[in-house]
């Protein structure tokens, strides 16, 4: 037998495939359904997905800015879009924390570590 | 003796004023992680990887290893205190570390866990360096077939730990040697599942992966469900425990090193499982079960020794074998890689420094743990009151710059946005995704092995079976399937992990 770049692959391709055949059948037979509020009424599809898709966004907004407008922007935008999924968040506290976090970021990766990275827009 | 002049040789390199600082570091960030909910080892070693670019080799390894059992000791803080475990190894010590805390005992609680944790990582410390010469010599008769065998039982025993059902944690397991795969492939030179992608030609970075998976999804879930903390000690009374206490904790505290020390050493072992193992046990033994959960100093004493032997031990696979037999062990190959060390029975001998070095900055680490977490409680305490609010941002933070800084590519920070969804579904969907992550390290050494095994036997696979080693691990893992599906065992594993 020889074995070539597919080969290991291929195995456990099948393996998942019959695992998962196995999942299949065996699911469906407890249902839960998740009871996440307290009022017994699972809270509305936007308000569950709402921290999934501010923190996906926060990051890939750092993504895009650190290259852009540097570190210290990009270290304020993740905080400010990531607390959006927070909604007791204290805006003033937000902000200020905000701040804080740019500074240290800057001060720690950029110039303690001295990470190649941009950190001001200009 | 060699094995002192070996552990001398130990204590000269990591005794240096730098490394004595980075095992300071190291284990002060991991008492602040371990009190912290929401943000475990995984998450900050990953974060930490790229920083330790710079370093000397040891002094990276040194600080990686203290945030490891650092945090064993910050867990039980927490747990204590708050009745919420700062990690899931301190999940049972919240059972009576809390109410020993309601009972006004709370400085009692943190006393012995912290004196247990220090006995039983002085024990490992000595019970790694005694097994490592003996274990890498076995090492070194490995051929690919026994390697590759190895990595199954590893596998399988990694199934063990996790929570939930087999069948998922089995197709975690088998996904990650999947994504493992991804990219060149050694041997041929073709690239597989990369797409056209540049950035997947050398497959997706272990950063990525578990800082997605790990860092990101946790933070987007315990958004989802509230976290909720009420501190409930405000005075923590005497921090030294009675002699009544030590009366009653000495014998536990021997018992949780023990079985703690052997259930690290297992591949797939650790410190969660250990601590569960540990109370289990108390609970068997004691002459009255029903004081458990009501403020038993040995609910406190054992686990706790447990979970710190059991995270001390786990280096043993991984520094005499190079096999990481938890996904925290899977961290430190990576840091290894970086700094071009093959972990292995090598290593030993190669860099006697850097070996002897890490295994005694482990108890003078320990040592300064327990400084750390005894007259400096108050200072973590006040920790505990800094709201997950203001606590999440900073971590995505670092998240982000960690895993933007390994390659300084924006692509794999989007990426990382993936594994940390999927991660999200999979803790949507009860599956856990630590086997996953050492799939994910696994595959490819495993399937190198597979192939250079089966390239020796001209093509014939009865190697794995015809060679003593390779079958002997081979019959272990399939006893360990066997096992895993008996009824009795099925209960207590539910049982031990009921508690979520």
């Amino acid at each position: 037998m020889r074995m070539g770049p597919g080969y290991f692959p291929m195995l456990l391709g099948v393996v998942l495939t019959g695992i998962g055949i196995v999942i299949a059948f065996s699911g469906g037979q407890h249902d839960e359904h998740p009871t996440d509020a307290p009022d017994g009424n699972p809270p509305a599809l936007s308000q569950r997905w709402r921290p999934a898709l501010l923190i996906s966004a926060s990051v890939l907004l750092f993504a895009v800015a650190i290259e852009s407008v540097g570190l210290a922007l990009a270290t304020f935008g993740v905080v400010a879009v990531s607390s959006l999924a927070n909604r007791d968040a204290h805006w003033p506290h937000v902000l200020a924390s905000g701040a804080v976090l740019s500074v240290v970021s800057v001060g720690v990766f950029a110039y303690g570590l001295r990470l190649p990275f941009r950190v001001l827009p200009f | 003796m060699e094995l002192f002049s070996q552990l001398a040789q130990g204590f000269d390199a990591a005794l240096s004023l730098t490394n004595l600082g980075y095992c300071l570091l190291g284990v002060t960030l991991g008492t602040l992680i371990g009190v912290l909910p929401g943000i475990g080892p995984v998450a900050t070693i990953a974060m930490l990887l790229p920083v330790t670019y710079g370093q000397q080799p040891l002094s990276a390894l040194i600080m990686l290893a203290g945030i490891y059992y650092g945090a064993q000791y910050g867990g039980s803080t927490s747990a204590i205190l708050v009745n919420l475990p700062g990690e899931s190894s301190s999940v049972v010590t919240c059972l009576d570390g809390h109410a020993m805390a309601r009972k006004g005992r709370a400085g009692a609680a943190l006393g012995i866990a912290a004196l247990g944790s220090f006995f039983a990582g002085t024990v490992a410390t000595l019970l790694i360096a005694a097994l490592a010469v003996p274990l890498a010599d076995l090492a070194l008769k490995f051929g690919p077939a026994e390697y590759f065998s190895l990595m199954v039982l590893g596998l399988v025993a990694a199934v063990v730990l996790a929570h939930g059902s087999l069948v998922k944690a089995i197709a975690m397991t088998v996904l990650g040697l999947l994504l493992g795969l991804i990219g060149t492939d050694v041997n041929s030179g073709t690239e597989r599942y990369s797409f056209g992608i540049p950035e997947l030609s050398d497959g997706f970075g272990f950063v990525v992966v578990s800082m997605g998976l790990f860092g990101i999804a946790e933070i987007i879930h315990n958004l989802e469900k509230g976290i909720q903390r009420n501190i409930f000690a405000t005075s923590v009374g005497g921090i030294w425990p009675t002699r009544d206490d030590f009366k009653a904790a000495w014998k536990p505290v021997l018992r949780g090193t023990f079985l703690g020390s052997i259930l690290g050493v297992l591949p797939g072992g650790g410190a969660i499982l250990s601590s569960f193992a540990a109370y289990t046990i108390e609970k068997k033994l004691a002459k009255d079960p029903s004081r458990f959960g009501q403020g038993a100093i040995e609910g406190v004493a054992a686990p706790e020794a447990a979970n710190n032997a059991g995270a001390q031990t786990s280096f043993i696979p991984l520094l005499t074998l190079g096999i990481p037999p938890n996904a925290v062990m899977a961290l430190m190959v990576g840091a290894m890689m970086i700094h071009g060390i093959v972990p292995g029975p090598q290593v030993m001998t190669e860099k006697p420094d850097l070996f002897w070095g890490l295994i005694a900055s482990m108890w003078i680490g320990n040592l300064m743990l327990v400084l750390l977490n005894l007259p400096l409680i108050g200072i973590w305490i006040r920790l505990l009151r800094v709201p997950y609010q203001i606590l999440y941002p900073a971590i995505l933070v670092f998240c982000c710059i960690g895993i933007y800084s390994v390659n300084q590519s924006t692509t794999e920070v989007a990426f990382a946005v993936g594994f940390g969804l999927l991660g999200y579904i999979f803790i949507k969907l009860r599956c856990e995704p630590a086997p996953l992550l050492l799939g994910f390290v696994l595959g490819p050494l495993m399937e190198e092995n597979l192939r250079r095994a089966m390239l020796l036997a001209r093509g014939d696979p009865t190697i794995f079976v015809t060679r003593g080693l390779s079958l002997a691990l081979l019959l272990m893992a399939l006893a360990l399937l066997i096992v895993l599906v008996l009824p009795s065992v099925r209960q207590t594993r539910e049982v031990a992990f009921h508690e979520d």
